[in-house]
Parts: C-alpha cells; structure tokens; sequence
C-alpha cells in the first residue's frame, strides 16, 4: 500500500479538525485529495516548480475509487479517521486518536502536507464539486498543452 | 629637526623680512627697534594665543609668515595678525616646482584635543604621536616652551614652571618627554601605531571602493582615458574638416547613409538568430526543469519512505480493513493479516532507499548545475541581443530623421555627420567626468602613500625607543654633566657645584637650588645653560627636542653696553663667554639652530652670525629698526 497517499488523506482529514460542520464525503475526499497531491498546479501555480507528475495530472483527473476505498477503510481499521453516515453517504472525520498521531509525527514532508491540506481547505473548500472539477480540468489541460 | 629659514611681515606698503641661517643667528640693536617683535612673531606663528599690541606692527602689517623645516620637509606657516582666532595657513613645499604650493591646509589654534589642530599637525611633522601626561595630551606648545624664552621669562626663578601651581603641572612630564624617558613613550608611540593602522586601513577601503567602481563599470583609467581622449578629439577633429569641406563642396563620395542601410540589414539579421537561440535555449531549458523538479519529487518520496516506514504499520487494528468488523484479540506488534511481526525496515532495504536517495541526488546535482550554465549563457545572449536591438534602433532613427527631412543627399549625409559629431562630443564629456573620479582615486592614492610613509616612520621610532633608550639615570647624570660644564663655559665665578637634580629635574648650585640664589644674573646664566644642555644632549642621544633655541636679550641682568671692549666690565667678559659657547655647540651639532637679541653683541661675534642690526637711530647708517 502506497503509505505517501495514507498519509496524505490523514492530512487532509486532520486539517478539517476544527471545521466540524463540514461533511467531508467520499467524492469530496477525492476531489481534495488531487488537489493536495498535485498541489504545485493547484496551489503554487509556479510553472517554474512542475514536475512530469504535474505535466500529467490530466490523465489522473478520475482516479480509481477502489484504491480510495482501500486507503480510507486501513486508516479507518487502525482507528486514525472515523466514518459516519449521513443523508446516504459516507462521511469522514479525524479521530482524537488520529490527531494525536498527525501532532506526534515530527516529519518534514508530513508537515509539508499539513500546510498544504491547510491552503487546500482554504482555497477550495467552500467551492462546489462542479466548480472545483472545473478549475481542476483546466489547469491540468494548460499544463499538458505547456 | 626645526630649522627656521626667515620671518616675514606683510603689509600693504610692504614686506619686513628677516633671514636666518642655520647655528647661531645673532639679532642686535637698542630697545624699541623690534627685536622681541621678531621672536615673538616667530613664537605667534607656532601657535601661541597671542601676540602683543605693536602700534608699528598694527599700522603696517596684516601678516606673520614663517618659512621653517621640519627635517627635510619645508613648509610655510601664515597666520594673521591682531586676529587670533582665524585659522592658520600652512603651505607645503612643492619639490618638483621648486616653490611653495598654492593650495593651503587650514588649521585652528586650539588645543591638541581638536584633530585639525596646529598642535596636532607640528606633532606629526615632528614624528611624534599624541601622548597624555596626567590625562592631558600633551601639545607642541608644551614642547616649545624648552625652545623658546621670551624677555619676560629669561631668567626668572620658575624654570619648569615649579612655581605656577596648575599652570605649570606639564613641565616636568614634558621634560621627561624630551629626553624620551617618559614611562610610557614607547607604549604611547604604539598606541598611535595602532590609530594610524585604523585610518589607513580605511583609505585603503575608500581606495578599494574607487577600483572597485571603475572596474565594475569597466571604466578606463589614467592614461587610457588620455588616449581615448586624444583620440576622441582627433576624430571629432576630422569629422568636422570632412563637414565644413561638404558644406563648401558640395560633394558626396562614399554615402553614409548606404553604409548605415547596409549594417541595419545585417544587425537584422543577426537578431533574427540570436532571438531563435533564446527561444531554443529557453525550450530545452524549460525541459531541463521539469526533469529537475521530478528528481526532487522522487527524492522527498524516497526520503519520506525511509523516515515513515514502521509509523503506520505500529498502529494496531481495531476493525478489520476488510469488512469493518471490531477485532478483540488484540496481540501487539503483529500484522493481522499475515501475522508476522511488525519491524523497522532492514538494513539491506535501508541500504537500498539510501542509494536511491544518493543516485537521486547526484543527478538533481549535476542537472542543477547544468541548468545554471544554460542559465548564463541565457543572459549574454539577451544582453547580446539587446545591444544589437539598441544599436538597429539608432541607425533605423537616423535614417529615418534623414530620409523623411533632405531630399538632398547632401544634406542627408551633412546630417549624418553632424548627428555622428554631437555623440562623439557627448563621449568627450563623459570621459571627463571619468577623469575626474580617476584623479580623485590618484589623490586617495598619494594620501595612503604618505600614511604608509608616516607609519613607517613611527615603526622605526618605535624601534629606535626600544633598543636605545639609555637609562634615565645615566641620561640624567650626562645631562647634568652637561650643564656644569656650559654653566663654568660663561665662567661667572660663583656659580660652583652645579647639576641637576634627578628627582625634581631643576638645576642646583653651590648644593642650593638655583632660585634660592637671589641673582638675576646668575638666573639668566643657569636658564641659558639649562636650556643648552637640554638642546645639546637631545641632539646627540637623537632624542625629542626640535633643536632650535629662541632666546630674547641673553645680556638680561648682565649689564654691559654691548660693544664695549673693557675687560673691566665681567658682565661684558661674561656675554663674550655665552656667545663662544654657542658657537662652540653649533660648530659641533650642525642640527642645532639659536636664534638670540641683545641690546648689541661682543666683539668675539663673527659677521656672518650677525644676521639684523638694528641702529635705532633715524639718522643713521643703520636700519633703525624692524619696520621703518
């Protein structure tokens, strides 16, 4: 198992901490967790900083949901995020266990992450999912066309 | 070493000059004709407060000039007279005009503590640094006062001023200084070693930032820029002849405009290149940062891999991942699904990520280096573009200023000219602003030149203080010797078992000290010798004194007409005897210069040592007196 993309979704869960109204759906998840993966186009915006991954992010525009599954279910399993269900679909939140385990990991590129599942909540988290979709089809299409 | 050479007064109606020589100069006339007038103006010059009100003075006279060497250095010293507080000028010796400079330095008369001070500066050409005798720094004037003896204080019962309380608590450390056995001369001298080594470091920083400018700006220097400019001004020279003969001729040969065209198609061309070779440069270059920016990525995943294996995987299950159920057995450490222990990654898989991490960075490395060659030669290549551009700009502009106003080809290559005329001139102009920062770098050059010189100088004092400073017993001793000697030269009969005492430095005779003797000719003798002996030793050990003696009316308490050949008269017999004996020193210490008056001189005074007589008399052969 990819243990970068665990941890990644662990950020961005845990970013939502203080944020208790919002419902972090799976589609949601997804959509974020992109923009946290490919943040040097979705945050930066400094073409100077891409790398082939970003130049390619195009073709990662849908992932597979199996993979996200297996990733939220492991990291639900070991009681680091927990998962509700509201009005017919899953929602995820961060455990108080699985707080004290993100402030406890003292790692660089963790930390990175933290920041980034920061300025990616603040920037796109009160967007709609068709609007975010949008901005994603866009940069990604520039960045391949650059 | 001071050698007096003349001192003027100026004055509208004219110059009253007196001349000295080196050795004894011997100034003679009756009272009232100005020979104190003469010394003390020597003395104003060195920087005394004042001088008195002189009514012949004050009619005739606006300045004092005193022309004097301090060692091998001549200068010019002109201060103004009645006004004691206007700067004082000094002007320095031009060696290769062979006369004094016109440019002056300016200087207060104000104690050693101010930097711009006269003090200050007789100090430095003296060699000597500014010390401090009981927290006080010690001034030439201190020094000067074992030079100079005015009328007034010949003879007098107060030699290093043992009676003038506060006033006079500087004579003592100053002899001492003079005879370099002050406690801490040498400790002084490298504590102003140490000062000049901070000023001259920071002219070798304002030196350094000149060159630093000129070579930025790839100025030129010196003699190059003479060159351009001589060339410049041969070609402005030409240009001109080749208008004013198409003015008068009206003949065009070669057309200046056709060259221009011809230059324009080709720097056209040339951008053309040099724009494609950017947009290549700036392709591959874009390329190249891709591939550095993945490098990076994959290195922080490699490095996260290694730093993060184990976190994870040491978090227990509570729920099985597959179908959400709660697990209650829980057994630490062990993976549920396969059941083997958990562990950190092993040596051989840390191995691994560490030579992935290595190779990783080694190609990040070598790229970003690669990309920085590419880089620069990115940027020569647009400023080279952008000077072509520039360059295209100005012909296209000229053309076209050419085309669209002369129909005339005539005019148009008049105009060509004229423009190609103004651009030169223009250059003219800047290289003259260039000449000037070159001078002003010639000037911080010749100023670190003269300090090194300077330090130099003090370097070899400071070593000349250490090895041979003679024990201040031994000096003292000699300089008491000295002086019992001179003082038995004037051969006044009471004046026995003379020396100097080693504590309070003053002179005793007969075991008494010298103003318990209740003569005033006997003070005149002892000051006179004191003085001399003081000189004399200085001259021969190579110790602190100037070297030049200032004494006014040597015959005080003497008596004695002055020319009269009586032997009779002792007093007459006595000034004979003051005037061998300073013959004597000046034939044996040529760095020894004494100037002194009297009212007339002995028979014994050689001519040539008779520097001014005065007659005093309207009506008679002689010059009555200073000023007439």
């Amino acid at each position: 198992m990819e243990i970068i993309e665990l941890f990644r979704i662990l950020a961005l869960v845990n970013s939502l901490k203080r944020n208790k109204s919002y419902q972090l759906t799976f589609d949601k998840l997804i959509l974020l967790d992109f923009c946290l993966e490919h943040n040097k186009l979705m945050i930066e915006g400094n073409e100077d900083n891409w790398d082939f991954d970003s130049i390619n992010s195009y073709f990662h525009l849908q992932p597979s949901r199996e993979s996200y599954y297996k990733r939220v279910n492991i990291l639900t399993a070991k009681g680091l995020l927990k998962r509700d269900i509201n009005k017919n679909q899953y929602s995820f939140s961060i455990t108080e266990f699985g707080e004290n385990f993100c402030s406890g990991f003292d790692n660089e590129t963790f930390n990175k992450m933290l920041n980034n599942a920061e300025l990616v909540l603040k920037m796109y988290k009160g967007m709609s999912m068709t609007d975010l979709q949008n901005i994603m089809y866009d940069r990604t299409k520039d960045a391949l066309l650059k | 070493m001071i050698r007096i050479n003349s001192i003027s007064l100026k004055g509208p109606k004219g110059n009253y000059k007196v001349n000295f020589s080196s050795g004894l100069n011997f100034i003679s006339g009756p009272m009232a004709t100005g020979k104190s007038t003469i010394l003390e103006m020597i003395n104003y010059c060195f920087g005394s407060k004042s001088h008195k009100d002189y009514i012949e003075v004050r009619r005739n006279c606006t300045e004092a000039i005193l022309d004097v060497n301090f060692g091998e250095k001549r200068i010019l010293i002109e201060r103004s007279l009645f006004d004691f507080r206007v700067p004082i000028k000094i002007f320095e010796w031009d060696e290769k005009n062979e006369k004094f400079s016109n440019l002056f330095k300016l200087f207060n008369v104000l104690g050693p503590k101010d930097e711009n001070s006269l003090s200050n500066y007789l100090l430095a050409q003296l060699g000597w640094p500014v010390i401090k005798v009981h927290g006080q720094p010690l001034s030439y004037r201190d020094v000067f006062k074992y030079c100079y003896v005015s009328q007034e204080q010949m003879g007098t019962e107060n030699l290093l001023g043992e009676r003038s309380g506060v006033q006079g608590f500087k004579r003592k450390p100053t002899f001492e200084f003079i005879l370099e056995f002050l406690n801490n001369f040498t400790h002084e001298l490298k504590e102003e070693k140490k000062q000049r080594e901070e000023e001259l470091n920071k002219f070798h920083i304002q030196k350094k930032a000149i060159l630093d400018f000129l070579e930025a700006t790839n100025s030129l220097r010196g003699h190059e820029i003479n060159l351009k400019s001589e060339k410049l001004k041969s070609n402005i020279s030409f240009l001109a002849d080749k208008i004013t003969n198409l003015r008068e001729k009206g003949v065009v040969n070669e057309s200046k405009s056709e060259k221009l065209e011809f230059e324009f198609h080709n720097i056209r061309k040339l951008i053309i290149e040099f724009q494609d070779k950017i947009q290549e440069n700036i392709n591959f270059l874009s390329k190249l940062k891709l591939l550095r920016n993945q490098y990076n990525s994959e290195l922080e995943k490699v490095n996260f891999i290694i730093a993060s294996h184990g976190v994870l995987e040491k978090v227990d299950f509570i729920k099985c991942p597959a179908c959400m159920a709660p697990i209650t057995d829980t057994d630490d450490h062990i993976c549920y699904l396969c059941g083997d222990p958990l562990t950190e990654l092993s040596v051989d898989e840390i191995k691994a990520y560490n030579g992935e991490k290595l190779r990783l960075s080694r190609k990040a490395t070598e790229l970003a280096e690669f990309i920085e060659d590419k880089v620069n030669s990115e940027k020569e290549l647009k400023y080279k573009l952008s000077m072509l551009i520039s360059r295209k700009n100005q012909i296209s502009d000229k053309l076209t200023l050419s085309r669209k106003n002369y129909v005339s080809p005539i005019l148009e290559e008049l105009e060509l000219l004229n423009q190609e005329y103004g651009e030169l001139v223009a250059e003219l102009k800047s290289l003259d602003e260039l000449r000037k920062i070159s001078d002003e770098m010639n000037l911080v050059s010749e100023e670190v030149s003269r300090k090194e010189y300077e330090l130099e100088e003090l370097k070899k004092r400071i070593k000349a203080s250490e090895s041979e400073r003679k024990e201040k017993d031994i000096l003292l001793s000699e300089l008491s010797r000295i002086f019992s000697y001179t003082l038995k030269s004037f051969e006044f009969p009471k004046l026995v078992n003379s020396y100097i005492d080693s504590k309070s430095y003053l002179p005793y005779v007969r075991g008494i000290r010298y103003n318990q003797l209740g003569s005033g000719g006997a003070s005149t003798l002892i000051h006179l010798a004191y003085m001399l002996a003081i000189t004399l030793i200085s001259s021969r050990e190579k110790l602190a004194h100037p070297g030049v003696l200032i004494f006014d009316t040597i015959g005080k308490n003497l008596g004695g007409s002055g020319q009269l050949e009586d032997v009779d008269f002792k007093d007459e017999l006595i000034l004979k005897n003051i005037v061998k004996t300073m013959l004597d020193i000046c034939s044996k210490y040529h760095n020894i210069q004494i100037i002194v008056t009297n009212n007339g001189y002995p028979a014994n005074l050689p001519s040539e040592n008779l520097v001014v007589q005065f007659g005093g008399d309207e009506d008679g052969k002689l010059q009555y007196g200073l000023i007439v």
